[in-house]
């Protein structure tokens, strides 16, 4: 390992070093490494190894800097002198010591790479699985949007087709012969609505069905077979008038049923004349209950027919149609500026209002006196057109 | 994470926050430091300012009028004067720490072994408070023995006796922890109270504070020597009888004699320590010895009362007043290695 000339230069070293000098001193002295090893209680392998220049068998830097400073104090050399020809002779030898502290030995076999990686796999797992079931809800989602078609064809493989837009029809309607009549249908049905969300779905559709066909064949031909219209519409007619009111409060998901036989035979009517058309709007008016369309209100009001009470918007409104006969909520909902809601033609109606103010109540299309002011709010304002007309239906 | 970026930015320091003396490592650059832990405080208006910390501070040291009071804030390796301590350590880090380092320093300050938790509180919280980011604490005889080279962390035993201003702290290290430690409060301070009891008491003289340590460093000695009186001294003080100043000529077989009690109080501390050492830990420090470090160990004859006392080899330590610094450097330098023998109080 060493090359012959280092260890000469080392052999060298010794001989003119510190062990020697301190070695020659002793001698000189004519003192026994053992005395002096007892004296500086000093373990005499380790003087020794001093003498003979053999640092590395010293325990340490420290120790062998204190062993060779007390060694040379004993012989009465210059301590500081001494101590640096020793430091010089040993150079770099003697590193400070590394401060490894002892650590624990890891419980587990695998290493923190590891479980870092393992760490970071499983969260990519975890939201991969989100994602796809967050995707997969959205998929459920999209599949659940066309549910009222699925729902349309209901009636309409009882009944019949399928609806366009009720926009449309509406658009139709007014350029058939009476204008007048039919939009009354279309238009005062849509504003029903609310009263019960699954009737108005369905009955929304039967409404439809009903004006779809209307416009259809008047446009081809104006004014077709007049011949059966009295006994195709006078059975429809009765039946749902009289079913639609008790039916659709007590039993919603009841009411698109007896809706639909009218529905069926109302195609026939429509090719019939206005009579028929006019003796439908109070049966669709009743009972169907479709989105929207406020605007034809004003035309609403067949000037023959029943009392038609329109509660229409000017601020927006909450209000609340209960009928106490029977102790069902009709409608709850919030009417913004412009939106109005026509109240079924039944006695027992009671209308709460958070907002009496921002009301206009319509009788057969004409403003009756106000039930309260703005802001005011009214509970149980009788729904009756001639209180209303009168003014006394909130006295009560 | 941040820690790095702060410690780049900020000088961090370690203090040997002595009684005697306050030595500053610098991460990096050493000890840049090395001030005795006085503070002058003058009174303007009733309002309490520094006048001056360290070596400055300490030429004043009683000589001062009424209005200034030099001070040493730290009485047996603890603070005494909070505030004062605050003040000193503030204006160490300042000199230290230039403004052109934008973070507050992370400190290392060494406390005795056997410091009560209140005293270990104040001396973080005075650190804190005059400006450190962040403060470790770690023993002084664990700083003294990292200082001195000694191989703390390997499976045996390393004796240390540190000698300080205020305290004394014999302990014995393995495995990278103070496996047994014993703290007397007898430093170097009791042996210059010893020494001007001892003058009062036998010529009526009394020696300021400041007297007595130089005859101890010039001629003080643990044991007296083997024959005659050994080396003599001037001595200025007060005579307690007529009042007047008077100078006395002290010799070190004088000084010994006085410095009997406060040494024969190391030596017993040492013993102690000793015999509560495992015997497996013995056997090492039989092998081996003790290791000298601390101001006191430069009292002539130290190491040859404790070699004589013990009948173990003593090695003094090289350069002993900045062991305990070099070893709080050192723990700052290798933080993340040695952060096991640092501490915080919360």
């Amino acid at each position: 390992m060493a090359s012959p000339e280092q260890a000469e230069t080392d052999e060298q070293k010794r001989a003119t070093g510190v062990g020697a000098l301190l070695k020659a001193s002793r001698l000189r002295i004519g003192d026994e490494l053992r005395h002096i090893a007892n004296i500086l209680k000093i373990r005499y392998v380790y003087l020794e190894a001093i003498e003979d220049g053999r640092f590395e068998d010293l325990p340490g830097h420290t120790y062998s800097m204190g062993f060779v400073r007390a060694y040379a104090e004993h012989l009465g050399l210059d301590s500081d002198e001494v101590i640096r020809r020793f430091k010089n002779q040993v150079g770099g030898d003697y590193p400070e010591p590394s401060l490894d502290f002892p650590e624990p030995i890891p419980e587990m076999g695998i290493p923190g790479g590891a479980i870092i990686f393992i760490g970071i796999l499983v969260a990519a797992v975890a939201y991969g699985a989100w994602y796809v079931n967050t995707s997969k809800e959205g998929i459920i989602a999209d599949l659940i949007a066309p549910v009222p078609k699925r729902m349309a064809e209901q009636p309409a493989s009882s009944g019949k087709p399928k609806e366009p837009a009720p926009v449309v029809e509406a658009k139709m309607e007014p350029k058939p012969e009476k204008p007048v009549e039919t939009p009354t249908e279309t238009v005062t049905a849509p504003t029903q609505v609310p009263a019960t969300e699954r009737a108005g779905v369905t009955t929304t559709v039967t409404a439809i069905v009903t004006t779809a066909e209307t416009p259809a064949p008047p446009a081809s031909t104006p004014t077709p077979e007049p011949d059966a219209p009295v006994e195709t519409v006078a059975t429809p007619e009765p039946a749902p008038t009289p079913a639609a009111p008790v039916d659709v409060p007590s039993a919603p998901s009841v009411v698109p049923m007896d809706i639909i036989p009218p529905a069926a035979p109302a195609q026939a009517s429509t090719a019939a004349p206005v009579q028929s058309a006019s003796q439908l709007t109070p049966a669709a008016q009743i009972s169907a209950l479709p989105a929207t369309a406020p605007k034809a209100e004003k035309t609403t009001a067949p000037s023959g027919a029943q009392n038609q009470i329109v509660v229409r918007a000017k601020m927006n409104s909450w209000i609340q149609v209960r009928d106490d006969t029977v102790n069902v909520l009709l409608v709850t909902r919030l009417l913004r500026a412009g939106d109005s809601y026509a109240v079924p033609n039944r006695s027992g109606l009671k209308l709460s209002t958070g907002n009496a103010g921002a009301l206009e109540i319509l009788v057969d299309g004409i403003p009756v006196p106000s039930i309260g002011g703005e802001g005011t709010v009214r509970r149980n304002v009788v729904l009756d057109a001639d209180k209303l007309k009168a003014g006394t239906a909130t006295g009560e | 994470m941040l820690s790095s970026i702060f410690g780049f930015l900020s000088a961090d320091m370690a203090i040997d926050l002595g009684t005697a003396n306050t030595l500053v490592y610098v991460k990096g650059r050493g000890i840049v430091l090395n001030e005795p832990s006085v503070v002058a405080i003058v009174e303007v208006k009733g309002k309490k300012k520094v006048l001056a910390v360290g070596e400055e501070a300490k030429k004043m040291l009683g000589r001062t009028p009424g209005n200034i009071s030099a001070i040493r804030p730290l009485r047996d390796g603890v603070i005494a004067d909070f505030e004062v301590a605050e003040e000193m350590i503030k204006y160490f880090i300042r000199k230290v720490h230039n403004r052109r380092s934008f973070a507050s320093p992370l400190v290392i300050i060494c406390v005795p072994s056997g410091s009560t938790a209140v005293e270990r509180r104040a001396i973080q919280e005075s650190a804190e408070s005059a400006g450190a980011r962040r403060v470790f604490l770690i023993e002084e005889p664990m700083a003294a023995a990292i200082g001195a080279g000694l191989p703390v962390t390997e499976p045996t035993g390393s004796m240390v006796v540190d000698i300080g201003g205020g305290t004394t702290e014999v302990a014995v290290l393995s495995l990278g922890g103070i496996v047994s430690a014993r703290s007397v409060r007898v430093g170097g301070d009791k042996m210059d109270e010893a020494i001007i009891g001892y003058i009062r008491r036998n010529y009526n003289l009394l020696v300021g504070e400041s007297s007595a340590a130089r005859v101890k460093e010039d001629i003080g000695s643990a044991c007296p020597p083997e024959d005659g009186d050994g080396a003599t001294m001037e001595i200025k003080g007060r005579d307690l009888m007529n009042g007047v100043p008077k100078e006395l000529v002290i010799s070190e077989r004088q000084v010994a004699e006085s410095l009997a009690d406060p040494v024969g109080a190391i030596i017993e501390t040492v013993k102690v320590a000793l015999e509560h050492t495992a015997p497996e830990l013995a056997a090492d420090i039989v092998d081996k010895g003790i290791v000298l470090t601390g101001g006191g160990a430069l009292l002539g004859n130290m190491d040859l009362v404790l070699r004589q006392a013990t009948g173990l080899p003593v090695s003094l330590a090289d350069d002993p007043l900045s062991c305990v610094v070099m070893g709080t450097g050192r723990a700052l330098e290798e933080m993340k290695r040695l952060k096991d023998v640092l501490s915080s109080m919360y």
